[in-house]
């Protein structure tokens, strides 16, 4: 069964390539944001320390959504880069816990238009995860993080109108299936896995019983002139169970930003002077 | 209209899956008896000598947990705590809050000191005309050909141009004394730095392993710590005497351990105080950090050496008296150069 879905999700990913003999020069709608977060979060790292830590987050992303040139628009491709500086507390605020998370998604979408005009891209994805968390504890000062999944991916659009002025309502969810992971085993120290060299079982084959990661963003784009000013809330939550160790970090943030509508011309990017194609 | 109810409970489930997320902490809350299971359990789970040292951890429970109650206050939360830590037996495990650090010193306590700071710098280092180099003092010792060497932390760092240099130095002597006494350890890639300096090939100089489980007793194999002997250092070959005491703990345990190996090599002093276990850190609750031995590590024969080195020479100092000017140790390991 999870290798079928490998398969799936590896053919969806790989479809670009398969459907180039279609590709027009027709325009190309893209739609690019750039945007700071800010917000709290919770974390627990068992292999740096037994307790759990809640503090303040926050981050920067930037997400740029392409429509195919082939078969009108009804694919997509998605890139979101973003990056997380969680500094966390204990209950008594007396010690902390820092966590610098980087993580990198792929989705590739098929759009469907709904009659009432919410349009709807579902597919797959991949999506990287790396950084590290820090307490500054002697020997096991840091542990570092990293995940790469093939997974689902959906998002959804609507265009609302109040008067004649257009909001722009988006929803993202990434939920990563399967892939592979990076967890110590329950005792060994990074000076024996790194300086010494013993690294085994330290990667994992990742599906969401032992590395759980769900990210949605739920963001609404108000046009200002030619740009759109973009707010929102995201929200993140990352889970390891793995050699008896546990780590959870969860977050949810509030976005705020700018977003970009422009199409591509053969192979110039050109910002829209009208609303003439849009993604939504 | 329709759509856009559906459109809305869609994001609405979305955000409920995500916010299913809530950390809890395990059941350890911040009171006097939530802090006293948290240690109890972190050690319980990670430390690694309990059956080398023949300690039953649920009857320590036993013994201490009915000492504790929620009204009681920090400090005699944390004496309590002492205590029971204290029942490991083992420097490297320590509990430190804000107002106190608890820790069992008794492997150097209980013994003679063999050491005393002020002959050693007054009538052997001849201060202040000796060199210091990467936390190393030296120097060729008077009316002797022999170089003298006093490292009193691992935590020092020393670079191989350090060592060089020192080596260089020394090139006439037929002998070099390594003095450690009183080095508490530090960072055991200064060990191996130091060592490599000593050996032609690369040396096995022990064995580490880590807990695969909380379980007491599940380890992982032995896995064998390599000290490579490199090929652009400037190496010594000749005598080397090693002075240890109590004193000597830890990353400094294991420096005795490995020059041990080497047949120039001779262990003169006291035994060492041990500690080979690699420690780890944990926070409690209330922010109070236990540190205790994670990964034991063995000598090259597989033995452990958590409880010290026997030297190859036993010598103890007379009790230090305010006229005394020489140190019996040093003479010893001068006597066994020059013979």
């Amino acid at each position: 069964m999870t290798l079928r879905i490998l398969i799936i999700l590896t053919l969806t990913l790989l479809l670009p390539s398969s459907l180039k003999a279609e590709e027009s020069k027709g325009v190309r709608p893209v739609m690019a944001s750039y945007y700071l977060k800010t917000g709290g979060g919770q974390i627990i790292d068992t292999y740096l320390s037994i307790i759990p830590y809640k503090g303040f987050e926050i981050g920067a992303g930037f997400e740029n959504i392409r429509a195919s040139r082939f078969r009108e628009h009804k694919w997509a491709t998605r890139h979101l880069l973003e990056t997380e500086f969680l500094r966390a507390l204990n209950s008594r605020k007396n010690s902390q816990m820092l966590s610098y998370m980087f993580n990198y998604e792929f989705d590739y979408l098929r759009r469907y238009t709904l009659p009432c005009g919410l349009r709807l891209f579902v597919g797959g994805n991949l999506v990287a995860d790396a950084g590290t968390t820090y307490t500054g504890l002697g020997n096991n000062p840091a542990a570092a993080k990293a995940t790469i999944d093939l997974g689902i991916a959906a998002m959804a659009m609507y265009r609302l109108q109040i008067k004649n002025y257009p909001i722009t309502i988006k929803d993202n969810l990434s939920f990563p299936l399967i892939g592979a992971f990076m967890c110590p085993q329950f005792g060994a120290s990074y000076y024996e896995m790194f300086y010494l060299g013993n690294r085994e079982g330290l990667v994992h084959f990742g599906y969401p019983g032992n590395n759980l990661y769900i990210s949605n963003m739920l963001t609404l784009d108000f046009p200002v002139k030619r740009r759109s000013i973009r707010i929102g809330y995201e929200c993140k939550f990352r889970s390891m169970h793995q050699n008896h160790l546990v780590y959870k970090n969860f977050a949810h943030e509030f976005i705020f930003g700018v977003a970009i509508n422009k199409v591509i011309v053969g192979a110039k990017e050109k910002q829209l002077k009208q609303e003439i194609i849009t993604l939504y | 209209m329709h759509h856009l109810k559906k459109n809305i409970t869609y994001i609405c489930i979305s955000l409920l899956i995500c916010l299913q997320g809530c950390i809890s902490n395990d059941g350890f809350d911040d009171s006097a008896t939530g802090n006293f299971d948290a240690l109890w359990s972190i050690i319980d789970e990670r430390y690694c000598f309990f059956e080398y040292k023949n300690i039953d951890w649920n009857n320590i429970y036993s013994k201490y947990r009915p000492l504790v109650n929620d009204n009681m206050n920090d400090y005699d939360l944390f004496r309590v705590m002492a205590d029971m830590l204290s029942e490991l037996k083992d420097g490297h495990v320590n509990l430190t809050s804000n107002f106190d650090q608890a820790r069992y010193w008794k492997w150097y306590e209980d013994y003679p000191d063999n050491f005393n700071a002020d002959i050693v710098d007054r009538y052997y280092l001849k201060e202040p005309h000796y060199k210091i180099a990467g936390g190393m003092k030296y120097r060729i010792l008077e009316n002797e050909s022999i170089g003298y060497i006093y490292y009193g932390s691992f935590s020092s760092t020393i670079s191989n141009a350090n060592i060089d240099q020192i080596l260089y130095y020394f090139k006439e002597c037929k002998g070099i004394i390594l003095d450690i006494r009183n080095n508490g350890g530090g960072a055991l890639d200064n060990v191996e730095r130091i060592v490599s300096h000593f050996i032609s090939n690369d040396i096995v100089s022990g064995y580490i392993q880590h807990k695969l489980s909380p379980a007491h007793n599940h380890f992982s194999d032995p896995y064998p710590v390599t000290i490579k002997a490199g090929d652009s250092n400037i190496k010594y070959f000749g005598k080397i005497a090693v002075l240890t005491n109590r004193k000597c703990y830890s990353a400094a345990n294991d420096f005795v351990s490995t020059m041990k190996l080497l047949p120039n090599v001779k262990i003169i002093g006291d035994k060492t105080g041990g500690g080979s276990g690699l420690p780890f850190s944990s926070k409690l609750p209330n922010g109070w950090t236990v540190r205790f031995s994670s990964s034991p590590v063995s000598n090259a024969n597989k033995e452990n050496i958590e409880f010290g080195i026997d030297p190859d020479i036993k010598v103890d100092l007379e009790p230090i008296t305010a006229t005394a000017t020489t140190d019996a140790i040093i003479d010893k390991a001068i006597e066994w150069i020059n013979n």
